[in-house]
């Protein structure tokens, strides 16, 4: 599926699919066409700003449903809000806009677990997992399910900023310097978590 | 337990952008479990929470548009969509003040500026109906607009003030005879009364403007003002008070026009306050039965 601008320029925005699909990061608007876009939606067209709700939705909700914030969907759309609400203070390009946007994710995410007085240690039991919309593939259904179950323990055993620091990296794309900003650590912090977490993960799959 | 080397930072960068790793790199495993991860939560929003966010966001970029409120009637504007997921209380709340709260106000100032120019220009001359010309008023004043009455109200707020200062008048005079002896007289000058009158005067009509007064409020705070300068006339006296930084002009027993205080009698015990001004309206109401006249 994909979006196109109104002036017809023919150029075609990578966006996500619907929840029968599995994407991967989703390839940058290069150059131009993100300039351009980020400049149509501080002017408040609708288009532009279905466009980066569509490039960037599927690395919010993606990364709030594996940190298993009870409402993910409710927490994307208040990330968007403050998106709205902040575009006026952002500058960069396309990869500082996703890492901007992240960064808000984080801090709602932050806001959330402060707000509900408690953050997950433990992954969500197999009724949760069982609760999302299924692929209609049965056999596809049970894998990803066992798999989901799995990925959660596996990242149960970690602790609470390494597993910050790997799901923005894996789920939202960010640099290392990137993810230091988004959690407030320096980067060098950063690097060595990553190093012992992912060590830990080597070792339970061991 | 087998000790894990440190991974380098180019097999990292392959290893979260979803690539597969070098053969000899040891970390399949790893790839596996981010590329399974990226699988399992990159899935993407379905249709109808996509349809519902993007319409909750079109109503904030609207509402945070700086651009001119004409050019975007407010009565398109809606509340944000029900979300399929159903917002929990809190944020529905949150969402809905933020969404309305400058909504309001720029619907409030717009609307007013919209009626005004409705009217052609009337509003701001007074020449609306009565009703509407005093409707628009008080709404208008309401978000900082002056705009005049309707001809009715003007003439209820003349009346409110003559009322008012009516009832200071009265409320005067009932003091200075409502003491116990009567030893004491207050006289103020000419110059303080007519200001003071005037002062409450208007400030009874700004009350009236705004919502209407309440007679029997209005005497009991005329009373109450013409009791505490009383009681102020009582402190001045040389008895209660030290020496005065300024001794005013000599008295004048033929003028009733100078700040000062008469005596009839002998000086009453130092500190003595007649019952009636003590601690604000006491006493008689002027024109009740059996009051002062």
């Amino acid at each position: 599926m994909t979006v196109h601008d109104p002036d017809g320029s023919g150029a075609a925005l990578a966006i996500g699919g619907g929840r029968s699909s599995r994407l991967s990061l989703p390839e940058p608007i290069i150059g131009e066409q993100f300039e351009s876009n980020l400049a149509a939606a501080r002017t408040g067209a609708e288009w532009a700003w279905t466009n980066l709700y569509r490039q960037l939705s599927p690395l919010v909700l993606g990364y709030l449903r594996a940190q298993q914030v009870p409402e993910p969907e409710d927490l994307t759309a208040e990330v968007f809000y403050q998106v709205v609400r902040s575009l006026g203070t952002f500058q960069g390009g396309e990869a500082e806009f996703r890492s901007w946007v992240l960064v808000i994710a984080h801090r709602k995410l932050i806001d959330d677990y402060r707000y509900r007085g408690r953050r997950p240690a433990e992954p969500a039991g197999s009724e949760v997992l069982e609760s999302r919309t299924p692929t209609g593939n049965v056999e596809h259904e049970a894998l990803d399910r066992l798999s989901e179950t799995d990925f959660r323990q596996l990242l149960a055993g970690l602790t609470t900023e390494q597993r910050d620091v790997l799901l923005l990296r894996m789920l939202g794309g960010l640099s290392v310097p990137e993810v230091a900003a988004a959690i407030g650590k320096r980067p060098g912090a950063v690097q060595a978590m990553q190093q012992r977490a992912l060590a830990k993960l080597r070792r339970r799959l061991a | 337990m087998k000790p894990y080397g440190k991974i380098s930072e180019q097999d990292l960068d392959r290893l979260f952008s979803g690539k597969a790793p070098a053969e000899d790199s040891g970390l399949q495993n790893l790839a596996r479990v981010v590329q399974e991860g990226q699988s399992l939560f990159l899935t993407g929003v379905e249709p109808e929470i996509e349809a519902a966010h993007l319409a909750g966001l079109m109503q904030m970029v609207n509402l945070t548009d700086k651009g001119d409120l004409a050019a975007r009637p407010a009565s398109n504007v809606t509340g944000p969509h029900v979300q399929a997921s159903g917002l929990p209380k809190r944020r529905r709340r949150f969402m809905l003040e933020s969404l309305f709260a400058s909504l309001t106000a720029k619907l409030a100032a717009g609307g007013i500026a919209v009626a005004m120019a409705a009217t052609g220009g009337l509003a701001g001359t007074g020449n609306l109906p009565d009703q509407a010309q005093t409707g628009l008023s008080r709404a208008a004043e309401k978000v900082g607009i002056q705009i005049p009455l309707g001809e009715s109200a003007e003439k209820a707020l003349e009346a409110a003030e003559k009322a008012a200062a009516d009832a200071l008048q009265r409320a005067q005079a009932a003091a200075e005879l409502d003491e116990d002896n009567g030893n004491v007289e207050v006289v103020d000058g000419e110059n303080g009364e007519p200001n003071e009158n005037a002062a409450f005067g208007q400030s009874v009509a700004e009350r009236a403007r705004q919502g209407g007064v309440n007679g029997q409020d209005i005497s009991a705070e005329a009373r109450a003002r013409a009791e505490e300068r009383k009681a102020a006339g009582q402190a001045n006296r040389p008895e209660n008070a030290g020496p005065p930084a300024n001794p005013g002009p000599p008295a004048d027993a033929g003028s009733q026009s100078q700040v000062g205080i008469e005596k009839a009698s002998d000086t009453p015990a130092a500190g003595f306050i007649p019952e009636n001004v003590a601690g604000g309206a006491k006493g008689k109401p002027a024109g009740t039965p059996g009051g002062r006249p």
